[in-house]
């Protein structure tokens, strides 16, 4: 018998990787809606069994690249095409080098301690099943955006790992203002996410590729050599950027980052503290040989991400709640980061992601407990009042920083001018299209086309067939 | 081999209208819904059975009923074309019978469903432009009570004329050619010796088209048939999609004819109309205003797709044909699901319904979800295919679908927000999806997922 060779290992633990969440997302899912809701053991044990593999496939996976070779160390898995139509074709290959791999592993150890977190944290909440649906989603999502070796992929993940961050957002349901809060973040994502398909479509057209390979050249990353002129490299660079821009809340795209702690802790630590709202960092260091030859995209990253950090922590200083400070500095931390891509230190970029976002999730794990800690130990043992920025703060004359302190309470009222210019006018030119269909119905039938029409009486209990009686008192209790 | 012949092909013709005559002659309702579900099921398996066989010997075609002796007028095929669109109609009328609330399976209902599905097999499977028609006009049927409760109404009587008038002027002008192939639906006018009478028909076909498949300034019918008549027929229309399925077949070859350069404004048609889809969707106040602003936005998007020059775009729409069809059906059983407890789906009267309906809410908002484009679900993969065609034809109208779609999912989760999430005080409290609303709901999710991840069997 001989030991299979390293192109079938690769492949075998890349799928060891890619297949877990998706496979146990599947079945719990299937089994809930089929059946009944999974016992809370049974969906721990799923996802202890999916971390498990994931985890042993991302050692392996690390192990096997630094055999290969210290000057190559790249891993390409193929399979061939998701699809094909025309001359089209979807490519369907894993990337594992030394970017994806230092985020696979953020993400299955993050994840996993995550997930240990989650099981004691959320035993016996009702959303308990849905909570780990969820996170089986998100990490399926994860893993494809880190590892795809082509946009398209990546875009795919993108949009996983974004419907759940949502879906997340708004866990607590009964409330209005998570559900709020998830429905921003889903039309700020949303719109955003246009641009990254509209970078991938343009990538097709200009480098008539999608996969990373073929578009940046051979090297490997953080080297690679765009083949495109500055002109190309630029339109298909921006939208690109603009796709990241959303995902990582950069300025003027961060407003969902606060609201967004509106979610359970132990998801805003793993989504807006760790792995999504790095996303958008990811994509652009993947983005380094296009980014090389467009100075033009490179002095817009930079802009945006200083906008973004002076932003961020300027809000962030005169935010009163624990979770939304956090919000605040994180997205402040991205964007330096940004500037750092601009300054072409990528390496630098991957340790301060990797420090940013363990610190991070210990601190957003931390910070439901310091109620109890204030309760138990007295606020004085606990809080100490930093006074670091003094300095900077002493800059300024007195009527510029009350002047700044008031545009920061008011979060430079950015929201409220994205309503007001944006939502609102959209959303009343809908209602205009609406009643002005309305009107040429009503003249179309002869009678009123409206809510009038479309209410009907409830079908009667005993019209549904077994065990199809009255709804009774309390049966709205949720399973 | 290319093309084989088949003798089943007629019996998913004749197998629903021989049940709607059954059914029509007077039964117990609980056998009508048997011999429904019965019919719908064999149909559906004799469909998956003949696809299977097209997509997995590599056929071009599958030809019926040539044997019986019959003249050509009665020839019936089943092609890649044809194939997404009969599997749309025979899934749906499936899961609706096996689905929807008893009270829309009355014996009336079924048998108007049943001879819907007939007719719209037949008009798939016609090769003869005259046996096409019969399928056309039948199916319009479902259309007359446009805008209200009654079987026949003004507004139906003005949308089935204006489909209908452009289709017996095409008649006429196809049988002024000499070839003996004139009434082939995909070669109708070849032989025509003016250009002039080619570019006749193609604006013929191609208004035909736009009022079938409710492109504006014929879109009314569309939101009209789903918010006052969404009898199981008017949907199984409305998902068939044939109005697409018709340019495809007439129109495409008439375009290498003439040239498309006449049409230059058709896809800012569709545009404008998948915008309008959209800003009604998302100006609703009901989800069946938010299913009928997505269902023209869809028609659009399809539109988009086969009347492109570009054969990627083509495919991407034969794609998208099972998303949205399948997509569509799901969510008219979810609403009718939801109705028939609470006897509404006005925002303003709903909220928290998750809390005492999981399965419901899942169903809906996987099923919508999946049909604007969810990764994993066929609609990622068609919505993905479509704006790389689109995008090569003409990018300012790729841009404007990849805008309308974003903006179509953004309608869609604030609708599922407002009805589902969210309890309010006196609020609904209602009981769960029954098994058999599960089943018909689980074999559209898993039939979108399944066909998401393995696209390759349908190229």
């Amino acid at each position: 018998m001989s030991w299979p060779n390293q192109s079938t290992l690769s492949e075998l633990f890349a799928l060891g990787l890619i297949l877990p969440p998706f496979v146990a997302l599947l079945a719990l899912g299937s089994w809930g809606f089929l059946v009944r809701i999974p016992r809370e053991r049974t969906v721990a044990a799923w996802v202890r069994a999916c971390f498990t593999i994931w985890l042993g496939s991302t050692l392996a996976l690390g192990i096997l690249l630094e055999l290969k070779s210290a000057t190559d160390p790249f891993i390409l898995v193929s399979f061939g095409h998701w699809f094909e139509a025309e001359h089209y074709g979807f490519g369907l290959s894993l990337r594992v080098d030394r970017l994806s791999g230092v985020f696979s592993a953020l993400t299955a150890v993050i994840g996993g301690l995550i997930g240990r977190f989650s099981y004691t944290y959320m035993h016996r909440e009702p959303g308990f099943f849905r909570f780990f649906l969820l996170l089986l989603l998100f990490t399926s999502g994860m893993n494809l955006l880190v590892l795809a070796g082509s946009i398209d992929l990546l875009f795919a993940g993108w949009e996983l790992v974004g419907l759940s961050s949502v879906l997340l957002i708004g866990f607590f349901h009964e409330r209005a203002t998570p559900v709020e809060s998830a429905l921003r973040a889903f039309v700020t994502y949303r719109v955003f996410d246009t641009g990254l398909l509209v970078g991938a479509v343009l990538l097709h057209h200009f480098a008539h590729t999608a996969d990373f390979e073929s578009a940046f050249g051979a090297a490997h990353w953080p080297l690679g050599t765009s083949h495109l002129d500055a002109f190309a490299a630029t339109v298909v660079a921006v939208p690109l950027i603009v796709g990241a821009m959303g995902k990582s809340a950069q300025f003027p795209a961060s407003g969902w980052l606060p609201r967004a702690m509106e979610g359970p802790t132990n998801s805003s630590a793993l989504f807006y503290g760790a792995l999504s709202v790095h996303a958008g960092v990811y994509l652009l260091l993947r983005l380094g040989p296009l980014l090389e030859v467009s100075p033009i995209a490179r002095v817009f990253i930079g802009a945006v991400g200083l906008a973004t950090a002076l932003y961020g922590s300027t809000v962030g200083r005169v935010t009163a709640d624990a979770k939304g400070q956090l919000a605040y500095a994180t997205m402040a931390q991205v964007g330096v980061m940004w500037v750092e891509i601009a300054l072409g230190l990528q390496t630098i970029v991957l340790v301060h992601v990797v420090g940013h976002a363990f610190l991070r999730t210990w601190q957003l794990l931390r910070t439901p407990s310091l109620i109890h800690d204030a309760h138990h130990a007295g606020l004085k043992e606990i809080w100490h009042p930093d006074r670091r920025g003094h300095v900077l703060e002493g800059l300024l004359s007195e009527e510029l920083r009350g002047r700044l302190y008031a545009l920061a309470t008011a979060r430079f009222y950015l929201d409220d001018l994205i309503d007001l210019r944006i939502v609102q006018p959209v959303l009343a030119l809908a209602e205009r299209v609406r009643r002005l269909e309305n009107r040429w119905m009503a003249l179309l039938t002869g009678g009123p086309l409206g809510d009038e029409n479309t209410s009907i009486a409830p079908q009667s209990a005993a019209a549904f067939s077994r065990k199809e009686r009255a709804p009774q008192a309390g049966e709205g209790a949720p399973r | 081999m290319s093309l084989i012949h088949v003798s089943v092909l007629p019996f998913l013709v004749l197998l629903p209208a021989a049940a709607a005559a059954l059914l029509a002659l007077g039964v117990s309702p609980r056998i009508s819904r048997a011999v429904a579900l019965g019919t719908t099921a064999t149909a559906l398996a004799i469909g998956l059975t003949l696809g299977g066989m097209l997509l997995l010997e590599d056929l071009t075609a599958l030809r019926g009923a040539p044997e019986l002796g019959m003249s050509s007028l009665f020839s019936l095929e089943l092609d890649r074309l044809s194939l997404p669109f009969l599997w749309v109609v025979l899934a749906s009328g499936f899961v609706l019978v096996l689905s929807a609330p008893r009270r829309e399976q009355t014996r009336a209902g079924l048998v108007i469903l049943l001879t819907t599905e007939s007719a719209l097999v037949l008009l798939l499977l016609a090769r003869d432009f005259r046996l096409f028609l019969l399928g056309w006009f039948v199916s319009l049927v479902p259309l007359l009570g446009l805008g209200s409760r009654r079987l026949v109404s003004r507004a139906g009587l003005v949308f089935a004329a204006a489909a209908t008038i452009p289709l017996l002027a095409v008649l006429v002008v196809a049988g002024l050619s000499p070839s003996d192939d004139t009434f082939e639906i995909g070669q109708l006018g070849a032989g025509l010796l003016s250009p002039e009478r080619s570019s006749t028909l193609l604006l013929l076909v191609t208004g035909a088209y736009v009022v079938r498949q409710g492109i504006f300034p014929f879109h009314s019918w569309v939101r009209a048939s789903l918010q006052t008549n969404a009898s199981l027929a008017s949907t199984s229309f409305l998902v068939s999609f044939s109005g697409a399925y018709f340019m495809a077949r007439a129109g495409r070859p008439l375009f290498a004819e003439v040239g498309a350069d006449g049409l230059a404004w058709l896809p800012w048609l569709h545009s404008l109309t998948a915008v309008l889809g959209v800003l009604l969707a998302l100006g609703g106040r009901s989800l069946r205003e938010l299913v009928a602003g997505m269902s023209i936005a869809f028609s659009a998007f399809l539109g988009l797709g086969v009347s492109t020059a570009e054969a990627l775009g083509a495919a991407g729409a034969a794609v998208q044909v099972l998303t949205y069809g399948l997509g569509l059906s799901g969510l008219r059983l979810c609403i009718s699901s939801l109705e028939a407890r609470v006897g509404t789906t006005d925002f303003d009267s709903l909220g928290g319904v998750i809390l005492s309906a999981p399965a419901l809410a899942a169903a809906f908002v996987v099923t919508g979800l999946a049909s604007v484009g969810l990764p994993g679900f066929l609609g990622f993969v068609g919505e993905d295919i479509l704006v790389h065609g689109l995008l090569e034809a003409n990018p300012a109208v790729a841009a404007l679908m990849v805008g309308s779609t974003a903006l179509a999912a953004i309608a869609f989760l604030r609708a599922f927000t407002r009805v589902f999430l969210v309890r309010r005080a006196g609020g609904p409290v209602l009981l769960d999806l029954l098994p058999r609303e599960r089943a018909g709901l689980a074999v559209i999710i898993a039939a979108l997922l399944g066909f998401g991840l393995f696209p390759g069997v349908l190229f």
